[in-house]
C-alpha cells in the first residue's frame, strides 16, 4: 500500500522498503510480510521495548526524533510510517 | 503477519553453515571459521539477526551464535539492531545449554532504572567475546533488596559477575545550593557506604566480580561556572561520589566508566529525557555502540582479556605519504601541514600507550632500511626503533607477518590489535586472523587517535611496574630469539642469556602484580585457580600458606616479577595450590630454578613431600608435562592429575638461571 515516499527529513529520504524491513526486524516477523493496515495491537511483539527500539531506529535510520507518546498513539504500521516521514 | 518460527526461506541462498537463510550473500564476506566449514555472514546486520533467529528455531544454536558474533564484530549494526540481537541472545540463553564453543557467562544486573536495553547491550558485548550471556535482570529499582536478601532472585544461581548501575536522578542530594544540615561530604560518604555494604554482600554470597557504572552527572549548571566551586552543587556532588567510591572500592570491584563516556559524547546527548520519562531508561540508546566499547574495555581488563600489542602500519598511518616513493624529507610528519601535525600527534599517542605498557610492533609493506631511517633521522618522529617490540617490513602478506610476529612474541591472537589505513589489509586480517582486533583507520589522520582510543582495546584494571617493563622484555625476547638462532645448542643459548633469578616469599607490596598475574595467566598455569588481591593478602596472613614470587633478569632486560607459586602446608606435605609463569619466560629453565628453591624451603621446614596438581584447560597444555620434567611421580592414576615428589638429597635440577643472592 505504500508508494515511494518523497518527503524527506534533512538529507535523508524515507525509504519505504528500508522502513518496512527495519520494522519487521523490530516485530520479529518476515520481511515483506507486514502491510500498512496491519494493526499493531494484533502483534504480540509490539511492546514497550519495541517502542524504545522503534524510537532508536527512527533516529538512527531516518534522522527523526520521535516522542514516545506519539508512537504509543499509533494504531497501524502506516501510522508509524507517517511518523517517520513527518517533517 | 508471520512470526519468526514460520519463516520460509525457499528460494534464498544458503549462507551460514550451509543452512538456508534470508537474504543475499556478498561474496568475500567470509568472516569467521566455525566448525567444519567456513561461516559466511551478510553485510546487512538486520538480515543476519533474522537468519540467526531462524537457525535457532531449527536447533542450530552454535551456528546462530557464530553468525551473530561475526555480525556484531565485523558488521556495522545500527544502534537499534543491538537491541534486536540482544533480545535474540536473551531467548537463546534462557532455553539452551551453552554449545561447547560458547561458554556460558552469567551476569546479574541490578539498577535503580530500567535495564532492558542495558541487558541487551551486555549480551551483545559478551557474545562478541565468544561467551553465551545469561543475564538476570533484578526487578526494577530493587537494588539493595536484591543484594542484601540472600533469598532473592540474584542468588538463585551462580553468577560470574554482577553489574550495579545507578542514575543521577535517584541520588539523594544535599540541600541546594550550599548544603544544609548534612554536609555534602557526609552525604557522599553515606552513599558510598551503602555501596560498600552491597559490594561486601555480593562478594560474600556470590564470590564474583562486581562491575559498576560510574555515576554520570546531569551536565546542568544552574548558576554557570560558579557551580564548580560549590561542593553541594549536583554535579560536584556526583563527582565527589565517584572519587570516593573509587578510593573505597575493593579489588574485585571494576568500574565501567560511563561518566567519562557521557562527557565524551556530551551529557545532553547521553541523557535522553524522552527515554527516561517514558520508561526510566538510563541512557540514550543511540550511544549503545560506544557503551559496548567502554563495557568491553572494563570487562577485558577485569578478566585479563585486554589487548597487549598494537601492530601498526607505517605509510599513511604514522606519517602521510609513502616514504619509499616520496623520501624522508617529503613525508608529512610534524609542523607545516595539518596532516603532518595529525600524524605526529598520532605517533605521540602510540608512544603514550607504549609508556603505559602496551607493546608496539610494526607490520608494513616497505623496504626495512628506508622505513627505519624515519625513526632514526626524522626530526619530528617521536617514536624510536627501541619503542617497538617487533619491526617487520617486507613485501609478504600481512596476515602471515602478523602470525609470525605472534609466534615470536609468544602471544595469543586475542591479545593483538592491528591498525592500518588500508581497508584491504584490514579485511585480510579479519578474514585470516579473526581473533585479532582490527582498527581500520578513518580517512582523516586527525581522527586516528580517537579511532583507537574509543575502541577501548587496551583498558587496564591497574598498572604495575611490570607492565612498563613488558615492552622492553618482549623486545629482549626478540633479541634473545636471535641469539637462539645463532647459538649452537639450547644450553649454549640459555647460558648466553646470563639469567639471574630471585625466588622469595611475597610481601604485601607484591600483591597487585601477583593478582594481575592470577587474572591474566592462562598458559603456564597448572590449576588455573585464580585469586584476587584480597584473597592473596589473606594467604599472606595465613600460617599454613606460603606465597612465593620469582623475578628474572637477563642480559637484555629486567623482566620483573614473572612467576608466582602459592602453596599450602598439609601435615608434612607442601601442596602446590597454584603456580603460574609469564609466557615471556617459558622454556628458560626458570621452573627448574624455582623448584630447586622450593625444595630448599621444604627441607628447612620439615616437609617430606611436595604435591602438585595439573588441572587441564584448553590453554594450559604447555604445562601438562611440567611435574614429570621436575622429577615428580604420578600419585594415583595419571589421569587424576596429581603428582608427588619426595624430598631427598637429590642433586639440584639443572638450570641456566643463576641465583640472585642480593
Amino acid at each position: 500500500m505504500f508508494g515511494a515516499v518523497t518527503r524527506t527529513k534533512g538529507e535523508m529520504p524515507v525509504d519505504t522498503q528500508l522502513f518496512l524491513a527495519s520494522l519487521a526486524g523490530i516485530l520479529k516477523v518476515l520481511p515483506g510480510s507486514i502491510k500498512g493496515e496491519d494493526q499493531l495491537d494484533q502483534c504480540a511483539s509490539w511492546d514497550s521495548l519495541a517502542v524504545v527500539t522503534f524510537l532508536t531506529m527512527a533516529n538512527s535510520k531516518f534522522g527523526v526524533r520521535v516522542s514516545p507518546p506519539a508512537v504509543i498513539r499509533c494504531k497501524t504500521v502506516a501510522d508509524l510510517m507517517r511518523l517517520v516521514a513527518k517533517p | 503477519m508471520q512470526d519468526g518460527s514460520r519463516f520460509d526461506a525457499a528460494g534464498r541462498q544458503a549462507l551460514i553453515g550451509g543452512h538456508p537463510i534470508i537474504g543475499e550473500a556478498k561474496p568475500g564476506f567470509i568472516l569467521e571459521e566455525f566448525g567444519a566449514g567456513r561461516l559466511t555472514c551478510m553485510d546487512d546486520f538486520l538480515s543476519t539477526v533474522q537468519s540467526c533467529r531462524q537457525l535457532m528455531t531449527q536447533g542450530e544454536v552454535a551456528t546462530a551464535l557464530a553468525g551473530l558474533r561475526a555480525g556484531l564484530r565485523f558488521g556495522q549494526p545500527e544502534p537499534f539492531e543491538y537491541d534486536l540481537a540482544g533480545q535474540l541472545l536473551g531467548e537463546i540463553g534462557a532455553v539452551v545449554p551453552a554449545p561447547a564453543a560458547f561458554p556460558t557467562y552469567r551476569v546479574g544486573l541490578v539498577a535503580d532504572h530500567t535495564t532492558t536495553t542495558l541487558a541487551n547491550a551486555i549480551r551483545c558485548a559478551l557474545l562478541m567475546e565468544g561467551l553465551l550471556p545469561v543475564v538476570y535482570e533484578a526487578p526494577f529499582g530493587a537494588v539493595f533488596q536484591e543484594i542484601l536478601d540472600r533469598h532473592s532472585g540474584l542468588y538463585r544461581e551462580p553468577r560470574d559477575a554482577v553489574l550495579m548501575a545507578f542514575h543521577h536522578r535517584m541520588i539523594e542530594y544535599p540541600e541546594q545550593p550550599l548544603g544544609g544540615a548534612v554536609p555534602a561530604e557526609e552525604l557522599a560518604a553515606r552513599v558510598v557506604g551503602r555501596w560498600a555494604e552491597a559490594w561486601a554482600a555480593l562478594q560474600q554470597n556470590l564470590g564474583c566480580q562486581v562491575w559498576q557504572h560510574t555515576l554520570v552527572p546531569s551536565g546542568l549548571a544552574g548558576l554557570g561556572a560558579v557551580e564548580q566551586s560549590l561542593p553541594a552543587a549536583p554535579d560536584q556532588f556526583i563527582g565527589r561520589i565517584n572519587q570516593l567510591s573509587r578510593e573505597r572500592a575493593p579489588a574485585f570491584v571494576h568500574w565501567v566508566d560511563t561518566a567519562s563516556l557521557a562527557q565524551q559524547v556530551g551529557f545532553r546527548n547521553w541523557h535522553d529525557p524522552r527515554m527516561y520519562y517514558y520508561g526510566k531508561f538510563g541512557f540514550n540508546p543511540q550511544y549503545v555502540r560506544d557503551y559496548i566499547n567502554v563495557f568491553l574495555g572494563a570487562f577485558r581488563a577485569a578478566t585479563g582479556r585486554n589487548r597487549k600489542v598494537l601492530i601498526t602500519d607505517l605509510d599513511n598511518t604514522l606519517w602521510g605519504g609513502v616514504v619509499g616513493d616520496a623520501g624522508l624529507e617529503e613525508i608529512k610528519l610534524g609542523p607545516g601541514t595539518p596532516e603532518g601535525e595529525a600524524h605526529e600527534a598520532f605517533c605521540r599517542y602510540l608512544k603514550s600507550l607504549k609508556e603505559r605498557g602496551v607493546m608496539l610492533a610494526v607490520c608494513s609493506k616497505n623496504d626495512a632500511a628506508t622505513a627505519r631511517e624515519v625513526f632514526e633521522r626524522h626530526p619530528h618522529m617521536p617514536l624510536r626503533l627501541a619503542d617497538f617490540s617487533a619491526f617487520c617490513c617486507n613485501w609478504s602478506d600481512k596476515a602471515g607477518n602478523v602470525l609470525q610476529m605472534a609466534k615470536e612474541l609468544n602471544i595469543g591472537h586475542t591479545h593483538l590489535a592491528f591498525v592500518d589505513d588500508n581497508p584491504a589489509e584490514c579485511e585480510l586480517i579479519r578474514r585470516e586472523l579473526p581473533e585479532v582486533a582490527v582498527v581500520a583507520l578513518p580517512e582523516d589522520p586527525a581522527d586516528f587517535v580517537a579511532a583507537i582510543d574509543e575502541a577501548h582495546l587496551f583498558d587496564a584494571a591497574h598498572v604495575s611496574s611490570e607492565d612498563l617493563l613488558r615492552a622492553q622484555s618482549y623486545r629482549a625476547r626478540e633479541q634473545a630469539e636471535d641469539v637462539k638462532r645463532s647459538a649452537g645448542s639450547l644450553e649454549a643459548y640459555l647460558a648466553d642469556l646470563r639469567m639471574v633469578g630471585k625466588f622469595f616469599r611475597a610481601s604485601a607490596a607484591d600483591v597487585p602484580r601477583l593478582a594481575q598475574m592470577e587474572l591474566k595467566t592462562n598458559q603456564f598455569n597448572v590449576t588455573t585457580r585464580r585469586y584476587n588481591a584480597d584473597q592473596i593478602r589473606a594467604f599472606l596472613q595465613d600460617d599454613h600458606m606460603a606465597v612465593f614470587a620469582c623475578t628474572l633478569a637477563d642480559r637484555f632486560a629486567n623482566h620483573g616479577l614473572v612467576s608466582t607459586l602459592i602453596a599450602r602446608r598439609a601435615g608434612q606435605d607442601l601442596v602446590l595450590d597454584s603456580w603460574l609463569m609469564s609466557c615471556r619466560v617459558f622454556s628458560r629453565t626458570l621452573e627448574q630454578f624455582m623448584m630447586n628453591a622450593l625444595i630448599e624451603f621444604a627441607q628447612k621446614n620439615g616437609i617430606t613431600r611436595i604435591v602438585g596438581d595439573y588441572l587441564p584447560t584448553s590453554k594450559n597444555a604447555v604445562v601438562q608435562d611440567l611435574f614429570s620434567s621436575l622429577g615428580f611421580q604420578p600419585l594415583g592414576p595419571k589421569a587424576s592429575g596429581r603428582w608427588v615428589r619426595n624430598i631427598r638429597d637429590d642433586p639440584p635440577l639443572p638450570t641456566s638461571v643463576r641465583n640472585d643472592a642480593t
